[in-house]
């Protein structure tokens, strides 16, 4: 298994903190990641109904039973990145190479790396608690990927689609991304790309 | 990986404030394993809640998987990928004709489906309560049963 040292940040402190990337999980392993995220997440919901708090800005996938779908997941011939961080899975996404092609010029036909998924631990995000523990879970996740992209080739080409939530698809367009548009094709989703450029400018910290 | 990591401290702590620990999402791995997000504001865990309400109504009804399969003209794997959540994008014709057979209301069953928009506060929070609770067993237990018609109510009241 490979780790690389990153750090991350310690949202109480305000800190940079050691954490670990681990650059070749195994889709399974997002299954265990859920086995522990879950009953947060439904913990969470039921406190809010419980002190009659609004729920509709929970995460959408915050219904998703992963353990289910691990048979579908069986299928999937991906990489999976992970943070650990005392001992548990801070965030998690997986990518993968074939399928998907660039849409934005000067490269647009050229291949990608594409975000299939990422998530952060729900003790990380403010729909489920008011102190998040740790935090640039997700800026460390899009950089793994990116330069997953620069090793295979693709010079930082990568997509995503992102649930049409303002909060996220502000941090994507903030770091670079450009929203190429609603992609029928994927259930109305808004599709967000990496240019080389703007993939280059982020991982080397420039202001996007 | 062959390229080394950002250590700026500046940076991390940057872009730390833009993410503000908001959601990431899913993306198109829900399209992909065949979840869809619904078309209005969505209901949290209405998947989970659709799952067992199929299966908890088909029990307190006393009908076997088979039965239910065959009264609502749907394929027995569909009830079953139904229920265990499976399939979470059935199409409006077999939810419509399982509420038939499950006697609930065909239009609470869509919104639970994500076929339709949901406007109402009241059936999201019943949801959200009702999906909470704790994972089906053989037999009904009070709670469960109680549960079950607390939000089965939701269903007459459409």
């Amino acid at each position: 298994m490979s780790i690389i040292p990153v750090q991350i940040v310690e949202c109480a402190s305000q800190t940079a903190v050691d954490a670990a990337l681990h650059t070749d999980l195994k889709p399974a392993d997002l299954l265990d990641a859920e086995a522990e995220w879950g009953p947060i997440r439904l913990k969470a919901a039921a406190d809010r109904l419980r002190t009659k708090a609004p729920t509709d800005d929970l995460p959408q996938h915050s219904h998703w039973d992963w353990a289910r779908k691990a048979s579908a997941l069986q299928y999937l011939a991906n990489t999976v990145f992970g943070i650990q961080k005392d001992g548990k899975w801070q965030g998690l996404a997986m990518t993968t190479t074939v399928g998907h092609l660039a849409s934005l010029q000067p490269d647009a036909g050229k291949p990608l790396v594409y975000i299939k998924y990422i998530e952060s631990a729900p003790w990380n995000l403010r729909a489920f608690t008011k102190t998040p523990v740790y935090g640039a879970i997700g800026t460390r996740l899009l950089e793994a990927a990116a330069r997953q992209s620069l090793d295979e080739n693709f010079h930082g080409r990568l997509g995503l689609h992102s649930l049409p939530n303002p909060k996220t698809e502000g941090f994507y367009r903030r770091s670079g991304m450009v929203r190429v548009g609603i992609d029928a094709n994927v259930e109305g989703l808004p599709y967000y790309e990496f240019t080389q450029a703007a993939a280059q400018g982020f991982l080397k910290g420039g202001q996007a | 990986m062959k390229t080394k990591m950002n250590n700026s401290q500046e940076w991390l702590l940057r872009k730390a404030a833009e993410e503000d620990n908001c959601p990431l999402s899913v993306g198109g791995l829900t399209h992909e394993l065949g979840v869809r997000p619904v078309a209005g504001p969505p209901v949290p865990l209405a998947a989970t809640a659709l799952s067992k309400l199929v299966e908890l109504r088909r029990r307190e009804l006393g009908m076997s998987v088979e039965q239910l399969a065959e009264g609502s003209k749907i394929d027995v794997a569909e009830v079953v990928s139904i229920e265990e959540g499976i399939r979470l994008n059935p199409e409006p014709r077999t939810i419509y004709n399982l509420a038939g057979t499950l006697r609930l209301s065909s239009k609470r069953l869509m919104e639970l489906a994500g076929l339709v928009e949901v406007r109402d506060e009241k059936f999201s929070r019943a949801t959200v309560k009702f999906a909470a609770q704790s994972e089906p067993m053989e037999k009904l237990t009070k709670e469960e049963r109680e549960a079950l018609q607390e939000f089965v109510r939701f269903f007459a009241e459409a």
